[in-house]
């Protein structure tokens, strides 16, 4: 492979430059935020309401544990593989279409009729994450060169999403108190909706991408690989 | 269960193998060993596994000190963490400044030295009747640990990696949060279980009429401190003693987890401070990583 080959597409062609910050820098660090945020919530939140799921299902201790372990069972066994095929076929479009499924994603947690499909749908729901959380540090370090300015965008990403990991438990502590359990898995819709504009308008496309192919089979192992070693260690 | 958790294990461990061997002959591997075994990139990996992993471990200890010891509510004991949350935004662009003028080494053992002294503090003070500051400043600790540690351990990540390729790099960091979480949740848990159940066998055997405690109730009050409540209401007459039992099992699980944090932050700065290149030496190693990955 030669250099010609594996970037597709030159920097400066695209709005991103090889050092320093991209053109309207603050509105695609915001974009970026926001879709870490719809990544990110429905995993900080769910624990809190656990007691009131197990008792309107009358749900075994397992079960919780499968609604509380689900959401990032999926997330990180999906990460690696999804992260290297928006590296291929286009980082802003895993994104959006993440982003996109984790609105039906919350939608069957929030209206599951059975613990079962809960379960599913937080499956689901990580899954969907698993494609919409990998690609922002990766389209950060593609936009931003190497250098202080990306190091300053990548702090403000990563503790913004401390932050919120941080408050969820207080966000859906004082949903708790006026609503049922469901809520807890719906706030996320809003969020996803601004993060679907947001990125839709903002986030560029295919810059720094490869165009080598995808280790498929490689990727399916990591997906058996890691979703084992959190099960055994869960 | 037992069984389960083996074959399970056994599965990871095959596949880890299996993956392993894939990744050393694919032609375009999906998860670059030559790029892995950069110091820049396993140490930070590493390293941001064990921050985010007392975050979270920290978070799952803590709300139940709350609740259970100190009888807070659920969002009294949410709110309790926002200390930890503004110092992580506060901290962030510092962080960032430090990385570039002290190096990810410094900037890395600096959130090591918070994070040890959030865990230290929940140690010595976290007891019965603490009043809030003490809760506070320890979450501000953490916070200021995780607000400082982020940055570096993401940022050496995405600059390990070819940028074609950074998406290995997100997922890593991804992988951080989740298996951290994961494996300082589980051994927290477990210690909080052990430690739980010791104090409480040791406990029944003390009272008075351990002899009419039968065996099934006192499985179920060494069983967890919500088993314990629930006991409690059952015999009123005991429920103030079986309470204030439970919460000192409770604190004495709890002692062993904040030890065991402890130790995970002692470890993950040693192998900071042995493996992870000095500034001057990170900056020259970065370097030839681009040129390495720019002839491919």
């Amino acid at each position: 492979m030669t250099k010609q080959q594996s970037v597709q597409n030159s920097p400066d062609s695209n709005g991103a430059s090889s050092s320093g910050a991209p053109e309207k820098a603050g509105i695609i660090l915001t974009t970026l935020i926001v879709v870490a945020a719809v990544a990110n919530l429905p995993l900080a939140m769910a624990n809190v309401a656990l007691p009131s799921i197990g008792t309107y299902f009358d749900a075994s201790q397992t079960q919780l544990n499968l609604v509380a372990v689900g959401y990032s069972l999926g997330l990180a066994c999906s990460v690696l593989w999804l992260g290297a095929l928006g590296d291929r076929y286009g980082r802003k479009q895993i994104a959006l279409l993440g982003v996109t499924l984790a609105i039906p994603a919350a939608l069957i947690c929030g209206f599951a009729p059975t613990i079962q499909i809960l379960i599913a749908g937080r499956l689901f729901g990580g899954i969907a994450a698993g494609m919409a959380f990998p690609t922002c540090l990766a389209l950060i370090a593609a936009l931003w060169g190497p250098g202080p300015k990306r190091t300053q965008a990548i702090a403000l990403w990563a503790a913004t999403g401390g932050a919120i990991n941080a408050c969820g438990p207080l966000i859906s502590g004082v949903l708790l108190l006026f609503l049922p359990w469901n809520a807890v898995f719906m706030v996320v819709i809003p969020v996803a909706l601004v993060a679907l504009f947001l990125a839709f308008k903002y986030i560029p496309a295919h810059v720094n991408e490869s165009t080598e192919p995808v280790d498929n089979i490689g990727g399916i192992l990591s997906m058996v690989f890691v979703g084992a070693l959190i099960l055994t260690i869960n | 269960m037992g069984k389960l958790v083996l074959s399970l294990a056994a599965v990871a461990l095959v596949t880890l193998v299996l993956f392993i061997i894939r990744q050393r002959r694919a032609e375009n591997p999906l998860y670059d060993l030559k790029v892995a075994v950069r110091p820049t990139f396993w140490v930070a990996a590493v390293g941001g596994i064990i921050v985010f992993g007392s975050l979270m471990g920290a978070m799952f200890l803590g709300q139940q000190f709350l609740q259970n010891v100190l009888g807070y509510s659920t969002v009294a004991a949410g709110a309790a963490i926002l200390p930890a949350a503004v110092l992580m935004i506060v901290v962030a662009p510092r962080s960032a400044k430090l990385v570039h003028g002290q190096g990810s080494r410094f900037t890395l053992l600096l959130s090591f030295a918070a994070v040890l002294i959030a865990f230290l503090l929940m140690f010595v003070f976290w007891k019965e009747g603490t009043s809030y500051w003490l809760i506070g400043l320890a979450y501000v600790f953490l916070g200021a640990g995780v607000g400082l540690g982020g940055t570096p351990s993401s940022n050496s990540l995405a600059a390990s990696v070819p940028i074609t390729k950074v998406g290995m790099a997100s997922g890593t960091t991804d992988l951080q949060r989740d298996l951290g979480g994961a494996l300082m949740q589980s051994i927290f848990g477990a210690l909080l279980t052990a430690g739980f159940a010791g104090s409480m066998s040791s406990a029944i055997a003390a009272a008075p009429n351990s002899s009419e405690i039968s065996s099934s109730v006192a499985s179920q009050l060494m069983l967890s401190y919500a088993s314990a409540e629930t006991i409690a209401q059952q015999y009123p007459q005991y429920a103030n003693q079986i309470t204030s039992a439970a919460k000192t099992a409770f604190l004495a699980g709890d002692n062993y987890a904040y030890i065991a944090g402890i130790i995970a932050v002692l470890i993950g700065a040693a192998l900071i401070y042995f493996f992870y290149p000095n500034h001057a030496k990170e900056e020259e190693l970065l370097q030839t990583y681009h040129a390495a990955d720019a002839q491919q």
